[in-house]
C-alpha cells in the first residue's frame, strides 16, 4: 500500500499545475470561502464555530469531491490499470486510495478550516465537535472515493455530491407514499449530522421547519460512518475483485 | 507442457449474448517468443486483458509459473502493455518512468536512466509525454513495462505507429530481452512478417477462436517448399497424383490448387503425367509459403 501511495503523491506533484497546484487551491480556499461566506450570512458578521460546523456542509463535500474526483481520475487516464496488473490486491488499492483522499483532505481543508475557526471563536469548538466532524468527512471521503472505484470514473463524484446534497430527498417520497413520520431517520444522513453537531447549543432543534432529531447523535454518527465502511468498501473491493464492468463515461 | 510460464485452458468471454472469446487455450514455454495472430477483433487484446486482470473471463482457467491459485500475486513477476501505452501525459517521460518505479517498490533510481537509454528517451528533457510522437509513447510504454525486470511481458502492438527504424529497434529490444535476460514475452501485432522473424512460437486466432498453436519449427515445415500446380479438374488431377505417380504427400488448397511437398525434383515428369492424363495445367510454380500466406490460409483469407 505505501508503494501505490508514495507513487499516487509522485504523480499528484509532477503533474503539473493542472492538477495538485490547481486543484488543491481549489479546496482549500474555495472550500474555506464557501464555509466562511455562508457562516457570515447567516450569523451577520459574528463568526462562530457552531455556525461554522452548521454550514460546513458545502465546504465538505467541494473538499470531498475534488481530491477523490483527482485520486480516482487514474480510472479514467487507465494509469490504476497499472495498479491491477501488477497483481494489487483489491483491498490494498481501495484503502490506498480512500486514505489518500483522506490525508490530502485533512491537511488542506480539515486543520485549515479547524485553526481559522479557532482564531476566530477559540471557545465554543470543542473536542467532540471537531472529532465528529471528522468522522462525518471520512464517511463522505469513504462514499464518494468507493462510488469512484465502483463505477471506475472520477466522475463518480459528481453522483457523490448529489447523493449529499439531495440525501433526505427519498426520505421525503417515502413519506409522501407511505404516511410515515420519516424525519427521524434524516439525522442517520452526513448533511444533517453536520448541521446537528453545529446547532446543538445552537437553538432548539424542535423550533425549525424540519425538525432534527439531534438525540443520540455521536452514537448515530459512528454507527453511520461503521455502515458506510462496511458497505462501500464491501462493494468497491468487490467490483475491483470481480472487475465489475460498470461506466459513466467511455474510457479515455 | 512442463516448462510452460502461460497456460491458458478453455478461456471464453462473453459480454451479454455476444461471445468475444471462445475456448482459447496457450501454453508459452519459458523464455519463448510467443505471437498472438489474428486479425481485428479476433479476440487478441481480449486474451490479454483478461491474463493482466483487467477483465474476468466468462469460462476457462490460467496458471502463470505453473501456479492458478493466485494469480495477482504472479502478475507481480509479469509486465503488461495492452492496447496504447497508458501513460501520464503531463508528465515527463522521466517522471513517467519514476512513477512505474514507484509503483512497482523497484529500489534502485538508476533504473530509471537504464530505461530512458535503453528507450532511446533521454533527450527528451521536459517536454511532457502527451506531447511525444505515436512511436515516442509506443517506446515510452515499452520502458515503463521493463522497469520492473518482468519475467513475462505480454505486449499488445507493440510496434503500432513506429517508424521502419522504430520497428527494427523494438524488435531488438524485445530479441535482447529474451536472449540476454531470459523474459518470456507473448506479443500480438499486425505485421506478420516483425512476427516471423521474432517469435519461437504462434497462436493463430480467429472470431474468438482459436485457430492453431504451433511452433516456429512447426511452421517451418507447414510452409515448406512445395510445388503448385492448378488444372482444370483439381480431384481428377489429385487422383493421377496417387495413382500414377505414387504421391500422398500433397494438400488441396481451397479446391482450386494443388501443393505437392514431396519429389519437387520430378517437375517435368509430374507435368507430363497430369497433361498425358487430359488435364490442362493452368499453374505450375515451386514456391514457399511465409508466415503471412499461412496465416491467410488457416483464417481464410482477409475478407472473412
Amino acid at each position: 500500500m505505501n508503494n501505490l501511495i508514495k507513487a499516487e503523491w509522485f504523480r499528484l506533484r509532477h503533474s503539473g499545475s493542472s492538477v495538485l497546484s490547481g486543484n488543491l487551491f481549489i479546496i482549500t480556499f474555495m472550500s474555506l470561502a464557501m464555509t466562511l461566506f455562508q457562516f457570515i450570512g447567516s450569523e451577520g458578521l459574528d463568526i462562530s464555530a457552531m455556525s461554522f460546523v452548521t454550514h460546513a456542509g458545502m465546504g465538505i463535500a467541494m473538499s470531498v469531491m475534488v481530491p477523490a474526483a483527482m485520486i480516482t481520475g487514474t480510472f479514467d487516464s487507465r494509469l490504476a490499470n497499472y495498479e491491477i496488473m501488477k497483481g494489487t490486491p483489491p483491498l490494498q488499492t481501495v484503502l490506498s486510495k480512500i486514505l489518500l483522499v483522506l490525508i490530502l483532505n485533512t491537511v488542506f481543508y480539515f486543520i485549515p478550516s479547524i485553526l481559522l475557526v479557532q482564531i476566530f471563536d477559540s471557545g465554543l469548538l470543542t473536542a467532540k465537535m471537531i472529532l465528529l466532524m471528522y468522522v462525518c468527512i471520512a464517511k463522505s471521503i469513504v462514499f464518494a472515493t468507493s462510488i469512484c472505484i465502483l463505477f471506475k470514473s472520477g466522475v463518480g463524484t459528481v453522483i457523490f455530491v448529489f447523493a449529499f446534497a439531495f440525501q433526505t430527498m427519498p426520505l421525503v417520497i417515502l413519506q409522501y407514499f407511505t404516511g410515515i413520520d420519516m424525519s427521524a431517520a434524516a439525522s442517520w444522513f452526513t448533511a444533517t449530522q453536520v448541521m446537528i453537531i453545529g446547532n446543538q447549543l445552537l437553538f432548539d432543534m424542535e423550533d425549525l421547519t424540519l425538525p432534527l432529531d439531534g438525540s443520540y447523535i455521536e452514537i448515530k454518527v459512528i454507527i453511520s460512518f461503521m455502515i458506510t465502511v462496511a458497505v462501500m468498501i464491501s462493494l468497491a473491493h468487490k467490483s475491483l475483485k470481480d472487475k465489475w464492468e460498470i461506466q459513466l463515461t467511455s474510457p479515455a | 507442457m512442463e516448462n510452460s510460464v502461460i497456460t491458458i485452458r478453455g478461456l471464453s468471454k462473453s459480454y451479454k449474448k455476444h461471445e468475444v472469446l471462445h475456448d482459447f487455450s496457450l501454453d508459452v514455454e519459458r523464455g519463448h517468443i510467443c505471437g498472438l495472430i489474428g486479425p481485428n477483433g479476433a479476440g487478441k487484446t481480449t486474451v490479454m486483458k483478461i491474463m493482466g486482470g483487467l477483465i474476468r473471463q466468462s469460462k476457462g482457467e490460467m496458471e502463470f509459473f505453473g501456479d492458478g491459485d493466485d494469480l495477482d500475486k504472479n502478475r507481480s513477476r509479469m509486465s503488461f502493455m495492452i492496447e496504447q501505452p497508458i501513460i501520464a501525459n503531463n508528465m515527463t517521460a522521466r517522471n513517467n518512468i519514476e512513477y512505474i518505479r514507484l509503483l512497482r517498490g523497484y529500489p534502485d533510481d538508476r533504473r530509471v536512466d537504464e530505461i530512458l537509454e535503453l528507450v532511446g528517451l533521454t533527450n527528451t528533457g521536459k517536454k511532457n509525454a502527451g506531447k511525444f510522437s505515436l512511436g515516442m509513447k509506443q517506446r515510452l510504454g515499452i520502458g515503463m513495462a521493463l522497469l520492473p525486470k518482468p519475467e513475462i511481458m505480454v505486449l499488445d502492438e507493440p510496434v503500432n505507429g513506429l517508424d521502419p527504424e522504430g520497428i527494427v529497434e523494438v524488435r531488438q529490444l524485445i530479441k535482447r530481452m529474451q536472449e540476454e535476460w531470459g523474459v518470456t514475452v507473448l506479443i500480438s501485432s499486425h505485421l506478420l512478417s516483425e512476427l516471423s522473424e521474432l517469435c519461437t512460437d504462434f497462436s493463430i486466432i480467429s472470431n474468438g477462436r482459436l485457430v492453431e498453436n504451433l511452433s516456429r519449427e512447426e511452421l517451418l515445415i507447414k510452409c515448406r517448399g512445395h510445388l503448385a500446380v492448378r488444372t482444370d479438374n483439381i480431384n481428377k488431377t489429385a487422383a493421377v497424383l496417387e495413382d500414377k505417380l505414387s504421391i500422398s504427400d500433397y494438400k488441396v488448397i481451397h479446391g482450386e490448387e494443388i501443393h505437392i511437398f514431396e519429389r519437387l525434383d520430378e517437375i517435368l515428369r509430374i507435368s507430363k503425367t497430369i497433361t498425358d492424363s487430359g488435364l490442362i495445367i493452368t499453374k505450375l510454380n515451386e514456391e514457399g509459403q511465409n508466415l503471412e500466406d499461412y496465416y491467410l490460409e488457416k483464417v481464410g483469407g482477409r475478407n472473412e
